[in-house]
């Protein structure tokens, strides 16, 4: 009997069979064991060249994200620079500041208003008129007072009085007084004509003061003499008034730590 | 056809455990894989010592036993000391492999040969 390769013996050939089923068992355990290792790692393969090739896209996506990331970072930085610049929190406290510099009278300020021109009586005092009433026919700071107290009332916004030479800004300290007949609105001396500029509602302003019994109609009680003729009213669509240009030092106080009083 | 036996049994083998949902943790993936090139070097060696009439059981068996056992101990020492020692097993067999298998070709060439002269 002539078997495997003419060799004659047989005996080898049943163990080598057996030893081959072994292998068999041995190969399929490899490959289970390799295929559960790449499905439960992830992982494509378990070769050298494989591998490195999954390095090499690793970190490729690697650099990517990095970049990605501080495209990230630079838009956060922008964001944070724009909350810095004009960002929530910065402009609250931004428009607070300007309401608050607009009430103190220290920024500019426009809008419709009323301009109320106070002057002396323009023609020469009546001869018969008595010495007494001389008075009568000049502009006083208490009529300026009355004017802007009325303004105020009204709505006014923004006050400032000017003459011919400069521009007052009524702020919450302004004097207006007499001195040495001289009228002086924030310490600066003025002369008549006096322009008191308001920014406010005008038709309600230009009402008050020309309502019955109200500043105008009380401004002047001589027969002949016509309150128009020193008081003008002229509402406004679009005035500018300054900010107020004085000192804004504080000597003697300070702001509060004890509670005010209620 | 006892040509074909072996290639069956690592037929029936591989199918026995394949399809039987068999698995070996993940950790011991490379000594299962010393252990199939042990097993691939016992059969070539084996098919061999049976051409050239020199097949003993007790060689043959004990040859896979420690040959394997020698491989996967390269294997674990390796990764211990941080050589990849296995090569060392995987290239020895595989020379081996490749050696039998050469070996086999030339007998197989030389009854051929022979077989033509007496026709």
């Amino acid at each position: 009997m002539v078997g495997f390769l003419g060799v004659k013996r047989e005996g080898w050939l049943w163990q080598v069979t057996l030893m081959s089923m072994i292998l068999g068992m041995l190969l399929a355990a490899a490959l289970k064991t390799q295929q559960t290792v790449k499905r439960v790692s992830g992982i494509p393969t378990t070769r050298f060249s494989g591998l490195a090739q999954l390095l090499l896209d690793e970190k490729e996506r690697n650099s990517l994200l990095r970049k990605e990331v501080q495209e990230q970072r630079a838009k956060v930085d922008a964001y944070e620079r724009a909350l810095g610049e004009g960002g929530n929190e910065t402009e609250i406290l931004k428009k607070e500041l300007q309401k608050s510099k607009m009430l103190a009278g220290l920024l500019p300020a426009e809008g419709p208003g009323v301009e109320v021109t106070l002057q002396d009586y323009p023609k020469a005092i009546p001869p018969n008129s008595d010495p007494v009433l001389n008075q009568e026919y000049i502009i006083h700071d208490y009529d300026i007072k009355t004017f802007v107290n009325e303004l105020l009332a009204s709505g006014a916004e923004a006050v400032a009085i000017s003459d011919a030479d400069s521009t007052q800004r009524i702020i919450a300290n302004t004097p207006i007084r007499c001195d040495a007949g001289v009228i002086r609105v924030n310490r600066v001396p003025m002369a008549s004509p006096f322009t008191i500029t308001a920014i406010g509602p005008p038709n309600a302003m230009k009402s008050v003061l020309e309502m019955t019994n109200g500043a105008i109609s009380q401004f002047r009680f001589i027969a002949g003499l016509d309150p128009k003729s020193m008081v003008k009213v002229r509402t406004s669509r679009h005035l500018v008034i300054p900010a107020y240009s004085g000192s804004t030092s504080f000597i003697y106080a300070t702001p509060a730590k004890s509670e005010a009083p209620k | 056809m006892t040509v074909l036996l072996p290639v069956a049994g690592i037929l029936v083998g591989f199918t026995a455990i394949y399809f039987f949902n068999v698995t070996v943790p993940a950790g011991f993936a490379s000594y299962l894989s010393l252990a199939t090139l042990a097993g691939l070097d016992a059969v070539i060696g084996g098919v061999r010592a049976g051409i050239e009439e020199k097949f003993q059981t007790d060689i043959f068996i004990s040859g896979f036993i420690v040959n394997t056992l020698l491989a996967m101990l390269l294997a674990y020492m390796g990764e211990q000391i941080g050589i990849e020692l296995f090569l060392a097993a995987v290239v020895a067999i595989g020379g081996r492999i490749f050696l039998n298998l050469s070996l086999m070709r030339r007998y197989w060439l030389t009854k051929v040969a022979l077989a033509k002269k007496e026709v």
